[in-house]
């Protein structure tokens, strides 16, 4: 087993006027597996993501990685911890505008304190497997929607982290770039990688190997 | 990992090159502000101790010779000179006198024969100078400011020499026809050199006057005729001659040299009564006037200059608190705008593997970067103006305060922010 929550609980606001996201979540997350996430905007879904990438602390619950306590690693170590084993896709891609593509892409690789030698071939092989090589002192506003989506996959593979967790990494894509995109994800976790995506596409949900709808900050 | 903060830092400023540079000129300009106006208000402070310190424990009378027509008649008529060696006695027993400090002050106007520029004539300051000049046999003279004054004068009122030198024994010694040592008040600098002469009348006696040196700027004298401070910078002073031979000017020179003060600590009425022994000691029934100016104004002169002095400090503290307060808020303001922006940035460093720490340090770094450098420039700037030590050490620890009370914002400022939720939308 790769990850475990247990009844996790996250709740905003003060208590006389608590919003509730996630209420008792529990979750077991196998190495190399494809899990899927869906349910109604507000249901949850991308706090819950925020938590296993431990940018957000529960209100209550367990988070163990690997057998390792998560929730109790100080905030060095969740940076660390991220740097390492998490690579973020969100639906926005989000891209540094003012940096190159190969700027953006060695970003986690500088906070993993990499030599400038091993950035650069690892940052090539990624940008050759992306079919990006051309394009790597290129901009993101100079870049296709597709073209950025594919620079934040090689930008989350490049510290070969053990999970990949995308929040709707085809929602700001045409059908055709999603589908491509999609193809990319499935081969990135036939080579071994966990993905654990939200979307809203049930196609999409249909490429996992298993679907979790949630609904009022409960799985259902 | 520190490159890359920089580099970070760097982009931000990059990205907000106009807010930056403007709170950069912000923070240069209140930071030259605040220690000019520290240096200041440690100038006044430091002269509210001076004059605490020199005139705290004294009281101060003003003098002037209160002889009758029938007895200033007699005075100036008597040839065999009996008069004027009783004079010249009282006076000289009055300058000597160790139960008080009596000095001779006595503001004179003197009449120059060279051009003289109008801010040193009698009447300026009313916007009067006509009558200050005219022609006298062919010859323009100018009715000009000038004090004479004797030794103590110079202690009792703590009037400091600038450049060249103050009176010498000698110097108060008068030889007809030999040059008359003078000093000069700061305003003259621009106008005359140590060892320029100057041709002048002085109770009717010509003279030629030479510069010997200048008096310090912001000097002041307790000035009976104004009954108040007064600045000793277009003032020409003459020292107080003692003249053996017996002339109608050196008969009227001793009289002149009986108005001036007497810094005592024993009081009015034993004051004036010492003064009385020493003119009657001379088988005289002449009288000196001596005024106690606290009877005179509703507050005493040096109490009301000290305080005067003291509220000027303190207005002084209050405009350093008020730019600091401005600065620090514009600064924190800016700072929470320019954070604002890099939100995205920052949530992006979080995916990447930063932790909130580092995101922190970066903030941080850049309001480092900003105060280093406004006050780099700010020092510079000083230093160019001549400001002291204490101005550049003071403005260096209020850059530190600020630079804490900043980041502690900033701090609470980006927890409130949530910079780590780049992920999904407000649930």
């Amino acid at each position: 087993m790769l990850l475990k929550i247990d009844n996790i609980n996250v709740s905003y606001g003060k208590k006389d006027n608590q919003i509730v996201a996630l209420k008792d979540v529990s979750l077991q997350v196998e190495k190399g597996e494809f899990l899927v996430l869906m349910g109604k905007s507000g249901c949850g879904k991308s706090t819950l993501l925020n938590v296993l990438g431990t940018l957000k602390n529960p209100t209550a619950g367990e988070y163990y990685f690997n057998g390792n306590d998560v929730i109790n690693m100080s905030d060095r170590e969740k940076a660390k911890f991220r740097n390492k084993n998490i690579g973020f896709i969100v639906q926005h891609f989000a891209l540094m505008n003012e940096r190159t593509v190969y700027e953006n892409i060695a970003l986690p690789l500088h906070y993993m304190r990499m030599g400038k030698r091993e950035i650069k071939e690892r940052i090539d092989e990624l940008l050759e497997n992306m079919e990006m090589a051309d394009r790597k002192n290129a901009y993101p506003n100079e870049l296709s929607g597709g073209q950025c989506q594919r620079v934040a996959i090689a930008r989350a593979l490049a510290t070969r982290p053990e999970v990949i967790l995308a929040d709707e990494p085809t929602g700001a894509l045409d059908e055709e770039t999603g589908n491509k995109i999609m193809q990319l994800l499935q081969r990135i976790n036939q080579s071994g990688t966990t993905v654990i995506m939200v979307t809203h596409d049930s196609d999409f949900a249909k490429l996992g190997d298993r679907c979790i709808t949630m609904k009022d900050g409960r799985i259902v | 990992m520190i490159l890359i903060r920089c580099k970070n830092i760097w982009k931000m400023m990059c990205n907000d090159t106009v807010v930056v540079t403007l709170l950069l000129l912000l923070i240069t300009s209140c930071l030259v502000l605040t220690g000019n106006i520290v240096q200041k208000q440690e100038k006044s402070q430091k002269k509210a101790e001076e004059f605490q310190e020199q005139y705290g424990d004294m009281e101060h009378y003003w003098t002037a010779e209160a002889l009758d027509d029938l007895d200033y008649n007699t005075y100036t008529h008597d040839d065999t000179g009996k008069l004027y060696d009783k004079l010249s006695n009282i006076r000289q027993l009055l300058w000597s006198e160790e139960q008080f400090q009596f000095y001779t002050c006595s503001p004179q106007p003197i009449e120059i024969k060279n051009k003289m520029e109008n801010i040193f004539l009698y009447g300026y300051e009313q916007g009067n100078t006509e009558c200050s000049v005219q022609e006298i046999d062919g010859i323009m003279r100018y009715t000009t400011k000038c004090l004479l004054v004797s030794e103590k004068f110079f202690d009792c009122n703590n009037i400091k020499i600038k450049t060249g030198r103050g009176f010498e024994e000698e110097d108060y010694q008068y030889n007809k026809g030999e040059n008359v040592p003078v000093l000069l008040g700061s305003a003259y600098e621009e106008y005359y050199n140590i060892g320029d002469c100057i041709q002048a009348e002085y109770l009717y006696e010509d003279m030629t006057l030479q510069v010997v040196g200048f008096l310090d700027s912001d000097m002041f004298f307790i000035s009976g005729l104004d009954q108040d401070f007064t600045s000793t910078e277009r003032y020409i002073i003459l020292p107080a001659f003692r003249i053996d031979e017996l002339s109608f000017f050196s008969q009227i020179l001793s009289l002149s040299e009986l108005n001036g003060g007497i810094a005592s600590q024993i009081g009015i009425s034993k004051t004036k009564q010492i003064c009385y022994d020493i003119i009657r000691g001379q088988g005289v029934t002449w009288n000196i006037n001596i005024v106690n100016p606290e009877t005179v104004g509703s507050m005493p002169v040096i109490e009301r200059y000290s305080k005067m002095t003291k509220q000027i400090a303190g207005q002084f503290k209050i405009l350093v608190v008020l730019v600091t307060v401005f600065a620090t808020v514009a600064l924190i303001l800016n700072m929470f705008s320019i954070l604002r922006k890099n939100k995205y940035q920052f949530g992006i460093e979080m995916l990447c593997g930063s932790s909130y720490k580092g995101i922190f340090v970066e903030s941080f770094g850049l309001v480092f970067v900003i105060l280093l450098v406004g006050d780099m420039w700010a020092s510079l700037i000083l230093k160019a103006i001549g400001m002291g030590l204490y101005s550049l050490i003071f403005i260096q620890s209020l850059v530190g305060a600020v630079l804490i009370i900043t980041c502690i914002s900033c701090y609470f400022y980006m927890k409130k922010m949530e910079i780590g939720k780049i992920i999904g939308g407000t649930e």
